[in-house]
């Protein structure tokens, strides 16, 4: 569904803010995937599980160092961050940068109903603007680690309560095919953060203060 | 400072701390210089405690002995002598007494030629937050929280410093170079008059080291305020600071490598001017690494030599605040009363010139402080 995104989405998930978050994400997989090579009992869904609990740390941790724009509201056992008037879930739709994120949803019952647009009408273009819930949904493996991310607004679900529907779908990571991370211009990767600029020492003359020598 | 003529007026005024500082900076025990003036050491302690005043001979004996002129005793101070307590020394167990105590007079004599220098220079305002309530334990969530903390009440991102020595300097903080030849102290940092002072062994070798020994030391000024120094655990949280400060979390985790790949470590240091040493720790301390290939790596690092003399290395940063306030100053007043108004002796005052300003040259042979 090719919709635009609406300006507050803009706005509140500024190219810095996806960095926080892609950041907390990787950060999780890299160390899932680590422990995950210790032991031949680790399986697929212990690791889908491990990367949602060390998620929830990290995610909360960007959040306590960036209580300006990001805080953590868990509604009842749910985790949700919240950024400026969205609502943000956090769930795992996906094993590989290959998978279509249009038809990745994730796999919870019932957990994510009240993420969906209430007042969407299947068959009708959804009003995205009244919009204030988002997905955070993320691909990744034990191998490569995260491979995509995206945020995503959703529309519409089915009886058992699982998301079946995105409004609308926007990449702010994906693994380049070569393993590695592709400029954000190509593939919305984060950039490493450049050198801090230090500004010049300035002494200046003390002409008024001074005083007179004894 | 008076004339160095002006015995009988150096002898009245006499300031017995003086003497204590003198004799510290000569790096002299009590009984060393008892017996270069032929007293006794009790004598000597005598004088310094201030129950007895040197006669005129006394203290041209005493002048002679600590190479100082006789006015150098009546000199009035702008600032106390620092009290050792309230120093955090870096490798504090292996220094001895007298070196650290000859640093701290260097140090003194550094903040009154600074209280010297404020009358002529405004240099940059402190500016180190207090990161932590320093009287609570630190957990190393605290520290790292406490150095991203500060990053950000600097206005710094997550990304890396290209220039410690002048960051610090610009927030305030008086840096001083310590010869390279000490071989006991890497570093150590006080508050004093309400400016902040850290004092590095500025090793050509091994700038990282130096950039690391800086932040481990902005690390005591910014949560060890309350701290009683040379504490082993005050220690490791400076370390721990250093380390978040220069490698923020955030950042650092998105490019360390998961193994031991030599490559990729050496050009993480071409990026973040931090030694392969510090980035091995911490891309253990954040468990990007296990213990055991933390050791293998060091292991590695010592057979190759690596330990001491790291490749790679970034270029020397020099510290400008002081001879930038000296220069300013000297469009004022001529350097040797500068000199004079430092109540600092001659040969010291040139000596820690020499080391400031020639910093990126090379350091003075000649001049002993």
């Amino acid at each position: 569904m090719a919709q635009r995104p609406p300006d507050s989405f803009v706005r509140t998930f500024s190219p810095g803010l996806q960095k926080l978050l892609v950041g907390a994400l990787a950060r999780a997989y890299h160390a899932v995937a680590r422990a995950h090579r210790l032991h031949p009992g680790f399986n697929e869904r212990t690791f889908g599980f491990s990367v949602y609990e060390v998620g929830v740390h990290e995610l909360s941790s960007i959040a306590e160092e960036n209580a300006d724009r990001l805080r953590v509201k868990w509604i009842e056992q749910a985790f949700r961050l919240i950024a400026g008037p969205y609502e943000v879930a956090y769930h795992k739709v996906g094993h590989s940068a290959h998978d279509d994120i249009r038809v990745s949803f994730p796999n919870n019952e019932g957990a994510v109903t009240s993420m969906v647009l209430a007042s969407y009408l299947p068959g009708l273009e959804p009003d995205l603007s009244q919009a204030t819930r988002v997905v955070l949904a993320h691909m990744g493996n034990p191998e490569e680690g995260l491979c995509a991310a995206y945020l995503c607004i959703p529309i519409g679900h089915d009886a058992a309560g699982r998301i079946n529907e995105w409004g609308f779908t926007y990449e702010i990571f994906r693994k380049a095919g070569d393993g590695q991370s592709g400029s954000s211009e190509s593939t919305g990767a984060p950039d490493f953060p450049p050198d801090e600029v230090i500004e010049q020492l300035r002494v200046t003359p003390r002409k008024r203060e001074r005083k007179p020598r004894a | 400072m008076l004339n160095r003529s002006d015995i009988h007026t150096a002898t009245h005024l006499f300031r017995p701390a003086r003497l204590t500082l003198a004799r510290e900076l000569r790096m002299l025990t009590k009984s060393d210089l008892a017996a270069q003036i032929d007293k006794t050491p009790s004598a000597v302690s005598q004088f310094e405690s201030g129950k007895v005043r040197p006669d005129s001979s006394t203290v041209l004996r005493l002048a002679l002995a600590l190479n100082v002129p006789p006015g150098f005793f009546a000199f009035e101070s702008r600032a106390d002598f620092i009290p050792i307590e309230t120093c955090h020394f870096r490798s504090l167990r292996s220094a001895s007494q007298r070196n650290r105590r000859k640093l701290l007079a260097i140090g003194t004599h550094l903040s009154d030629l600074v209280g010297l220098l404020e009358q002529y220079a405004a240099l940059p305002p402190e500016n180190v937050p207090a990161a932590a309530d320093s009287t609570q334990p630190l957990s190393d969530d605290d520290v790292e929280r406490c150095a991203a903390d500060v990053r950000r009440r600097w206005g710094l991102g997550l990304g890396p410093i290209p220039n410690v020595v002048r960051l610090l300097e610009t927030r305030g903080i008086v840096v001083c170079p310590i010869e390279a030849g000490s071989k006991d102290v890497d570093a150590f940092s006080f508050w004093h008059v309400h400016r902040p002072y850290v004092f590095l062994v500025m090793d050509k070798r091994s700038p990282s080291r130096s950039r690391f020994d800086a932040c481990h030391e902005l690390g005591h000024l910014a949560i060890h305020s309350r701290v009683r120094p040379g504490e082993p655990m005050a220690e490791r949280q400076a370390d721990r600071f250093a380390s978040a400060f220069l490698l923020p979390r955030e950042s650092f985790l998105r490019e360390c490598p998961d193994r031991l790949n030599w490559d990729h470590f050496y050009e993480l240091k071409r990026r973040w001017r931090v030694s392969v040493a510090a980035l091995l720790h911490r891309a253990r301390d954040l468990g990007m690494i296990s213990t055991a290939t933390y050791r293998r790596a060091f292991i590695h690092l010592n057979r190759t030599g690596q330990r001491t003399h790291e490749e790679f290395e970034p270029p020397e940063e020099t510290p400008e605040l002081i001879a930038k306030a000296v220069e300013i100053a000297s469009e004022e007043i001529p350097m040797d009363h500068i000199a004079t108004d430092s109540g600092m002796p001659p040969s010291t005052f040139e000596a820690l010139l020499g080391l400031i300003r020639l910093a990126q040259d090379s350091f003075p042979s000649g001049g002993q402080l």
